[in-house]
């Protein structure tokens, strides 16, 4: 390839036009030539750069509103009675004199945002003011105005004396503005930590530091905010400070500090203070924080390290009992109120105030949707009964029966006067409806019950009375559950699976089948008990079995040491290890599986193969690992890692198995399509399989008892450099601060994911390339998850009768969320393309209809109709039809002279909403498609009227609603 | 129903909604537009907003609702020279000022963000066309054709310009890092 055609792909392929041989092309020169790839690479990231930069620039564009004209248009309308423009003139005016006496009033009173509000006292390495994408270093004795964006870098210092002589200093990391109003001086922290030292009194006005999660007042103290992912910690060391969070106030006192997140006292790490140059003043803080750090744990998440539990509440058993003895799944809910309190201040939480999402979903028309799901459930109603009730809420399921028992405490009548609202609203103000709703749901003897079945419900009031529980408590599903779950967290949710899976192997053979190759016709139960601490995911599950693991359950061994890390980059986006049982016996439960519904000759072909490999098999060791890189990469960039219990064994079987794929994909072709490739590497071999039709070419080497796999040379090229240099995701900081042991990997099943920052650029270049503008609304701008970037993974640890699963990210967002992201997306599209086709497939009908009626005018008048209102008043059809393409559904279908004499054309507007007659055929497969949905009568062949369609356009694409 | 037709009939008669539902998906155009020309975003936010009042004021001499996106380019075209005419010298001093308070700093958290400074000082270097569809192809996300379709260029030229804006940009920003790695060690 010649350097002005390498250009032109490298052009094409930056502007995501190039065709899928062209990047083939591209591909395969890129591979061979290392200088290509490093300009490829250049470019890319200059692409990344681009985008980013225009995004920033591209926000003021965005931000335009029509606001604007009213500078410049003239009244929309010219008002009819001069006596009242005179009037609305003088209104004017008189509002315009009001406001700016108003105006300068506030002036005198307000800073103006030139004014000064503190000066630079002390810097560390350095601190800026970020406007827009203009950045200004700050010094020492430079002022600080109203609203300047202030950034602390980290590993620096800042400390601001405030007009009144006060001090206020920020942590390096820190970002904040400074809001003065004429009663109130704000510090709005973004994100890290301040301390006020309020020692000049009286202060002139209020002091006020300010997260998204909470405000702390004070008016002459000593007090810290530390905002971050994790919740908002304010901590007191002199005089008091009051703190509003989520509609709660309380009064924090010298030496105590609490957090938003675990809504409960907290103390802080000793660092939190160390870094402070007036830390004398905190030392009412320093003893506890000193304590703190000693007996800090060193792992963040283990069996042993569990969520500390709350308080344990004498109700909550006798609440268990009451669940009917048959009860096969429970979520005992022991501190309801507490852990609403948690998820309000959880990442999650802080997604759903993200600006970009909330514009997105108002885009979609998501508001509405959520204004009636929330209007209908009486979701508001229902949250307040929550926020009022005792705390402790069990919900048993006894399918398909379910009933809900929570604790009023001292909330009764609120309680009960609440789920009123709801019932008598539900019952449409019908007393007799609002009798029998309450069969299913009521309040009595201070709890509040709600069931799918009012004999359920009458049930569980006779035990409240006679004060005798149902004994479920004592069964052997809930002890065992409590034996799993140790101590008593906050949430449990349990099923009792057991008599599911018999039921279901019993209803169905082929389920059966499906059940024991997995193993999961052997689960006894299912325990989840999360914890959020960590501020988002810290969650643990335990899968239980009745004997011990059998089928695909029995594949993962007990935890072991993992080496296949060593092969991938600290890059690596998403990455999975296990740890093996038995090679042999997955491969062959796998076969069994596979060829199970096959005819016996198969069977016996398969398993014959099995046999012929049976050494390839064996020579496997207990690991293997599989990463993805860099999934924007038009290759598929997965690469394997295998261990290997008898290298040499495999290399030899696995040759024996290529050169028999070569020798029969060449069988009968004159110039051969495939072959081997061996190219050394350092002191290794690197084996290729080139396959003519194939646009990768799998590679593989033997390096470290590990075999290694990758969809090119250079992959794994650099899988050899990675393992030799030691700098891998094994010794990767994001990856060792998330590992049980907070070192090395010896579990059973390990996931890494790292993928935020794949994310938006996956939608953009995979999902979005092959979208019309249209379906590209629908997807969100997820720029944002940059900003939840945080690596995160779920480990497993099996044993001989139980799973036990834990995921662990410091988000959590991240990990659940961001997995999520693609899916969602992909979920959506189909739905905006589909509503589409629906209209398509209603003009179709309407338009069908209208032609049968013309056909039957034309067989009564020996003409066609020359406008709609023939067909009306002749009574073909009862009125105009509606055309379904226009958005007010007002406009109809219309009916005009067609091209030759004596045709007509029927049409709608279509998709695009614009009138082109008729002439043009819109796309149903193409979103704001041009051109009308139409019909020309007479037809040229003669036959039943049919929509036209554009020349390459899919001709049978919708199905008409009223046929189905 | 033709409703651009419509929504362009009701902006001649001074319907203030109409005349936004027409214009504010051409915000990004317009702006794009303005910046590849001025360099200075908020020099480009202001013409936006005159391109937009200039709009109004004119759209009776709009004669279809299909031509509005060159009628729009080729009107922020010419508010964009008079502004560069009316303000050269006092951009000029204005430029210097701004450059002189831009810091480079050499903090490591701050060096994460040098790729903006460098890129903005990039760019501003590039001819005007280069910065025209640079703006359109990123800012606006627009395609070959809808580019072309703007400018009144073919495909072909959309093509190479895209590709040679990449290329010298390229080469300004390698060499405008590597000054800066010069001064870093220097200093």
């Amino acid at each position: 390839m010649d350097r002005e055609r390498f250009e032109k792909l490298l052009a094409d392929y930056l502007s995501g036009e190039l065709s899928t041989p062209e990047q083939r092309e591209l591909m395969r020169f890129v591979e061979a030539n290392p200088e290509a790839r490093a300009e490829l690479a250049a470019y890319e990231q200059q692409e990344e750069h681009l985008t980013r930069y225009y995004r920033l620039k591209g926000e003021r564009a965005a931000a335009t509103g029509p606001e604007w004209l009213a500078q410049a248009q003239p009244a929309a309308r010219p008002v009819a009675r001069p006596w009242l423009r005179v009037a609305l003139v003088a209104a004017a005016l008189a509002v315009i004199a009001l406001g700016v006496q108003v105006q300068r009033l506030y002036r005198s009173a307000v800073p103006t945002g030139d004014a000064a509000l503190a000066t630079v006292s002390s810097i560390g390495a350095g601190a800026f003011v970020l406007d827009g994408d203009k950045v200004t270093a700050l010094a020492a004795n430079m002022p600080v105005r109203q609203a300047q964006r202030i950034s602390v870098p980290d590993g620096s210092y800042l400390a601001l004396t405030l007009n009144d002589g006060n001090v206020v200093e920020a942590r390096g990391g820190t970002q904040f503005t400074m809001e003065d109003v004429p009663d109130k001086l704000t510090f709005v922290l973004n994100r890290g930590q301040m301390w006020a030292h309020l020692k000049h009194k009286p202060l002139p006005k209020q002091f006020v530091m300010q997260t998204d999660r909470l405000r702390a007042t004070a008016t002459g103290t000593v007090f810290g905010v530390d905002d971050g992912l994790g919740g908002t910690i304010v901590s007191v060391a002199e005089g008091s400070v009051r703190v509003d969070c989520n509609g709660m106030t309380m009064m924090l006192e010298a030496g105590q500090s609490w957090n938003s997140r675990t809504g409960a006292p907290d103390t802080i790490p000793a660092e939190s203070i160390d870094w402070s140059r007036m830390k004398e003043n905190l030392e009412s803080l320093a003893p506890k924080a000193k304590a703190a750090a000693a007996a800090e744990p060193a792992l963040t998440i283990h069996e042993s390290a569990q969520t500390t539990p709350t308080a344990p509440v004498a109700e909550i058993e006798d609440l268990i009992d009451l669940l009917p003895t048959r009860t096969t799944m429970f979520l005992d809910l022991r501190n309801l109120s507490g852990i609403v309190n948690q998820f309000n201040s959880s990442a999650y939480a802080m997604l759903w105030r993200e600006q970009a999402l909330k514009k997105w979903w108002s885009s979609i028309h998501g508001t509405e949707l959520t204004d009636s799901i929330t209007t209908q459930t009486h979701l508001r109603e229902v949250m307040s009964i929550v926020r009022h009730l005792g705390g402790q809420c069990v919900v048993g399921v006894d399918s398909p029966d379910f009933i809900v028992l929570a604790d009023c405490g001292a909330n009764e009548e609120e309680t009960a006067r609440l789920l009123g609202t709801i019932v008598m609203d539900m019952a449409g103000g019908k007393f007799e409806q609002a009798q029998k709703i309450r069969e299913y749901a009521q309040v009595a003897a201070k709890r509040l019950i709600v069931s799918s079945n009012p004999a359920l419900t009458r049930e569980v009031i006779t035990r409240i009375a006679a004060g005798k529980g149902s004994g479920f408590a004592a069964a052997d599903f809930n002890k065992k559950v409590r034996a799993a779950v140790g101590s008593k967290p906050q949430l449990v949710m349990a099923a009792n699976i057991a008599p599911w899976m018999e039921r279901w192997r019993k209803q169905d053979a082929n389920l059966a089948r499906r059940l024991d190759f997995t193993g999961l016709s052997g689960l006894e139960n299912l325990i989840i008990a999360p914890g959020f601490t960590g501020g988002g995911g810290n969650q643990a599950a335990r899968l239980g079995f009745v004997n011990e693991r059998y089928g695909m359950a029995n594949w993962l061994a007990e935890p072991a040491p993992m080496r296949g890390f060593n092969f991938f980059t600290a890059d690596v986006h998403l990455f999975a290890s296990a740890v093996i049982r038995s090679p042999r016996t997955m491969f062959f439960d796998w076969l069994n599986y596979l060829i199970g519904e096959q005819t016996t000759r198969q069977q016996e072909e398969a398993r014959a193969f099995f046999e012929t490999h049976n050494a390839l098999f064996d020579a496997v060791g207990n690991e293997i690992a599989v990463g993805i890189d860099n999934p924007i990469l038009p290759i598929p960039n997965v690469k394997v890692a295998i261990e290997l219990a008898r290298p040499s064994d495999f290399a030899r079987e696995f040759d024996l198995l290529v050169d028999d794929f070569v020798e029969r994909a060449n069988a009968g072709k004159d110039v051969p399509v495939a072959e081997r490739q061996e190219k050394q590497y350092q002191e290794f071999t690197i084996h290729t399989l080139h396959v003519d039709s194939w646009w990768w070419e799998p590679s593989w080497a033997y390096v470290d008892d590990y075999v290694v796999i990758g969809p090119g040379k250079t992959f794994v090229e650099r899988s050899i450099d990675t393992w030799r240099s030691g700098v891998s995701i094994a010794h990767d900081q994001r990856l060792l601060r998330l590992l049980p042991a907070g070192a090395s990997a010896n579990v059973s099943l390990l996931v890494y994911q790292d993928v935020a920052k794949a994310i938006p650029v996956l939608l953009s270049t995979k999902l979005a390339a092959g979208m019309s503008a249209e379906q590209k609304k629908l997807i969100p701008d997820l720029g944002f998850m940059e900003r939840f970037r945080a690596a995160g993974i779920a480990y497993a640890i099996a044993r001989k009768q139980s799973i036990d699963l834990y995921f662990n990210t410091p988000s959590g967002i991240d990990f659940n969320l961001g997995m999520a992201a693609p899916m969602v997306a992909n979920w959506l599209v189909p739905m905006g393309i589909s509503e589409r086709i629906d209209l398509y497939a209603q003009a179709e009908v309407a338009l069908e209809d209208v032609a049968k009626a013309a056909l039957d005018f034309q067989t009564k008048n020996g003409r066609l109709p020359s406008t709609m209102d023939e067909l009306v008043s002749g009574g073909f059809i009862a009125s105009k039809p509606v055309d379904p393409f226009d958005k007010l559904g007002k406009a109809q279908l219309k009916l005009i002279a067609g091209p030759a004499q004596g045709s007509i054309i029927i049409y709608s507007i279509g998709p695009d909403g614009v009138d082109d007659q008729g002439v043009l055929a819109a796309d149903p497969t193409k979103g704001g498609s041009e051109g009308d949905v139409s019909i020309i009568l007479p037809t040229l062949d003669g036959g039943p009227p049919k929509v036209r369609r554009p020349e390459g356009a899919p001709q049978n694409t919708t199905q008409a609603p009223a046929q189905q | 129903m033709n409703r651009n037709k419509d929504d362009l009939e009701l902006a001649r008669d001074g319907d203030r909604d109409a005349f936004w539902r027409l214009v504010a998906p051409h915000r990004g155009l317009i702006f794009a537009t303005a910046l590849g020309m001025l360099k200075d975003p908020e020099a480009a936010e202001d013409l936006l907003h005159e391109t937009l009042l200039a709009a109004a004021r004119s759209i009776g001499s709009l004669r279809e609702a299909p031509c509005l996106p060159g009628w729009l380019h080729t009107m922020t075209r010419n508010l964009a020279l008079d502004m560069i005419r009316r303000q050269r010298r006092r951009r000029k001093v204005m430029a210097e000022a701004a450059r002189e308070a831009r810091v480079v700093p050499s903090d490591e958290w701050v060096q994460k963000e040098a790729w903006l400074t460098t890129m903005e000082a990039a760019i501003d270097e590039l001819p005007e066309p280069f910065r025209v569809v640079l703006a359109l192809k990123y800012m606006n996300e627009y395609s070959y054709e809808q580019i072309a379709e703007v400018l009144g260029i073919s495909l072909g030229a959309v093509r190479s310009r895209l590709f040679e804006a990449r290329k010298l940009l390229k080469q300004k920003t390698e060499s405008l890092a590597q000054a800066r790695e010069v001064d870093h060690h220097g200093s």
